[in-house]
């Protein structure tokens, strides 16, 4: 560091009063819009006008208090004995962060239309993580701003250089390039058996909404109904007739999941360089991402009976990146065929070979719980039978009862297919009745762990357990506390280990 | 590669964050949690007193009263509880907080993972003389460690000891 500049804690430009007591009062005003418009149209007598501008005589003059001390408690500094950048601030709540240089992703200068009046700038320092977590300074002079950009990037430089580089040399030079691109066919596949469930419950829906209007009618007019009955000249008719809507509803259905998925993925070409993963698809905006091993926080594979049968997999990445929000970068990648996965697989994931694989299943407490969750609806429907009159008794039983083993029967599977398998250098879960999902981890790229314990659990000496990953959580419920030293040597992994995760 | 080793691990061996023994966090929490909670009380009693003015019949004012009072009681039960459960413990290279009575939760963040930590003090926390310390990772919100009811020494030392670590851990 040539200068220690910024080491004594320091505060905004002085118009930063101003700045601050503006932005205040607007955002005041902002929140009574409502009255004022009111006072507009109604045309106040004298003496609430007086009342009114004593009134926000009184604010500002709070306001401008307020101002002040929030002015006088915003200190801001480079401690670089710590390497770290300071903030203090707040009036009633004190708020006092530091950010390690090395942590820094982000750091810019911004100015609004108020601050380029006032000749001052935002200064605004990103981490990864939520958005809530960045430093904003509102009111800082050009110089200063420039100053505090230069060094912070800097330094900033300096500390991702020194993690990215034992990264590029230990990476294996091996040029297996391969292309991977979706044709007509496969994506045609991939809209019929994506989401047919969809069209199975439109098609639902269609009937009960026809078989509802044909009860009614025919409860109102019963005799009638009988007479019409007899003279039709049999059911195959109104059966077929019946068929023919459903088939015309289905393909619809069909043709709208189709044309979806030809809109999404149109032209979905995935493509591997020597250190990245080239995706690219869609037909109205064309997506365009590079996935890069480090970035990939958690990898997911799905896939259900009949695209396994199709040999179609769907595979969903999502990544750590600091200028997106943790939701939005995921990406799914559908179509792909098991050879496809597997190189997208060892890419990702090179190495991977394990000494250990322990697999958990859930303790059946989760079953029961799960059950109760399921069955609650049911047991309360039972309250519509006293208010809705049309609704006897038996039909209740009859579907609550059939709604009854349908979620039984689901949960049963789905309390079956729940696994969490933890390797020497991965965590998976699988689970899924109908699309079965595998989601993996990488054990260095944990964030940090929680495991819950709820009173109830103890006896049978069960927990809950969290991993959160900077790109979404992975969690597994009624575990036997025979995970934990599994969980203490992810801790291990972790700790005695300096690569970067991002 | 040289100094490239690949023993292998007893895993049972590998030091247990369960065995851990936490520290507590200060009784002037106690205080913080109950006050706000009496506060709330109040509300709901001004507001229970105000409906006595409303077409209401006694029986269901007394509900009403028995609720609140049924609510507020556990609320106050649960604060002693979760007093007593509040804990933290920092190993030589993680930090872990323990919270919770009726569902006891602990998170484990290893420094090498932290973004960055932050001291906050509201109105309460400034007249009770204690500090929240908050850690921040890259994972969410669910992963970030806020330990509320530390004297603001004590919140300061951890602050400074983390970021000495997050320096010295990295290389």
């Amino acid at each position: 560091m040539n200068s220690n500049l910024f080491e004594v804690p320091q505060r905004q430009s002085g118009i930063g009063i101003l700045l601050i007591f503006l932005t205040r009062i607007f955002n005041i005003l902002k929140g009574f819009w409502a009255i004022i418009v009111y006072l507009l149209f109604t045309g106040p007598d004298m003496a609430t006008l007086i009342y009114i501008a004593l009134g926000l005589g009184l604010m500002s003059v709070l306001v401008l208090i307020y101002s002040f001390v929030y002015y006088r408690k915003f200190l801001f500094h480079i401690d670089y004995k710590n390497q770290e950048f300071v903030l203090q601030e707040g009036v009633f709540n004190t708020e006092d962060i530091a950010i390690p240089f090395d942590r820094i992703q982000q750091v810019y200068i911004k100015r609004s239309i108020l601050q380029r009046i006032l000749n001052v700038n935002s200064f605004v320092v990103e981490t990864a993580g939520s958005k809530k977590e960045e430093i904003s300074i509102k009111a800082i002079s050009n110089e200063k701003a420039n100053q505090l950009l230069a060094i912070l990037i800097k330094v900033k430089d300096k500390y991702s250089e020194k993690i990215t580089d034992p990264e590029i040399a230990g990476e294996p030079s091996e040029d297996r390039l391969w292309t991977h691109e979706l044709g007509f066919l496969t994506l045609l596949k991939i809209g019929i058996s994506t989401n047919y469930l969809r069209g199975l419950a439109l098609i639902a829906a269609f009937f009960s909404t026809i078989y509802n209007e044909v009860r009614t009618v025919s409860e109102e007019h019963s005799e009638l109904i009988q007479n019409y009955l007899d003279k039709l000249p049999g059911p195959m008719e109104s059966i077929s007739i019946f068929i023919l809507i459903a088939v015309i509803v289905l393909f619809l259905s069909v043709l709208i999941t189709v044309s979806e998925v030809f809109i999404k993925y149109f032209n979905l070409k995935l493509t591997q360089t020597k250190d990245s993963l080239e995706l690219e698809m869609g037909l109205k905006t064309n997506t365009k991402v590079s996935l890069q091993p480090r970035r990939v926080q958690l990898l997911q594979v799905i896939t259900n009976p009949v695209q396994k049968w199709l040999n179609l997999y769907e595979v969903r990445i999502s990544l750590a990146n600091s200028e997106n929000e943790l939701q939005k970068s995921k990406i799914k990648i559908p179509g792909l065929d098991q050879a496809t996965v597997a190189k997208v697989n060892s890419f990702l994931y090179t190495g991977e070979s394990s000494t250990f694989g322990e697999t958990f299943t859930p303790d059946k407490l989760l079953l029961v719980r799960r059950l109760i969750f399921a069955l609650i609806p049911a047991l309360a429907s039972y309250l519509i039978v006293f208010f809705v009159d049309a609704l006897s008794f038996t039909t209740w039983l009859l579907l609550a009862g059939l709604y009854a083993v349908i979620a039984v029967i689901w949960q049963v599977l789905m309390f079956r297919s729940l696994r969490l398998i933890i390797s020497e250098d991965f965590v998976y879960k699988k689970y899924g009745v109908w699309n079965k999902t595998e989601e993996r981890l990488e054990i260095y790229k944990i964030q940090s762990i929680s495991v819950f314990q709820p009173l109830w659990y103890e006896k049978k000496n069960l927990v809950n357990i969290i991993f959160h990953t900077a790109g979404g959580d992975i969690s597994f419920r009624t575990v036997s506390k025979d995970v934990l030293p599994y969980i203490n040597y992810m801790f291990y992994k972790i700790e005695s280990n300096s690569r970067s995760w991002m | 590669m040289e100094n490239f080793t690949n023993k292998s691990i007893d895993i049972a061996s590998l030091p247990q964050f369960e065995e851990v023994a936490f520290q507590p966090i200060s009784k002037s929490y106690l205080i913080k949690s109950n006050l706000q909670n009496l506060v709330f009380f109040c509300v709901a009693m001004i507001g229970w007193v105000v409906l006595f003015y409303f077409n209401i019949t006694q029986t269901q004012l007394m509900m009403l009263l028995i609720g609140i009072v049924l609510y507020f009681g556990f609320k106050f039960w649960n604060t002693s509880q979760l007093q007593k459960n509040y804990g933290f413990a920092l190993r030589e290279k993680d930090i872990l907080y323990r919270r919770g009575y009726l569902v006891n939760k602990t998170t484990v963040v290893p420094f090498n993972r932290i973004q960055h930590a932050s001291i906050s003090r509201d109105v309460l926390d400034k007249m009770l003389k204690i500090s929240t310390l908050k850690i921040f990772t890259a994972g969410g919100s669910g992963s970030d460690i806020v330990i509320p009811g530390l004297t603001p020494d004590l919140a300061l030392r951890l602050k400074e000891a983390l970021a000495e670590k997050l320096t010295a851990n990295e290389f």
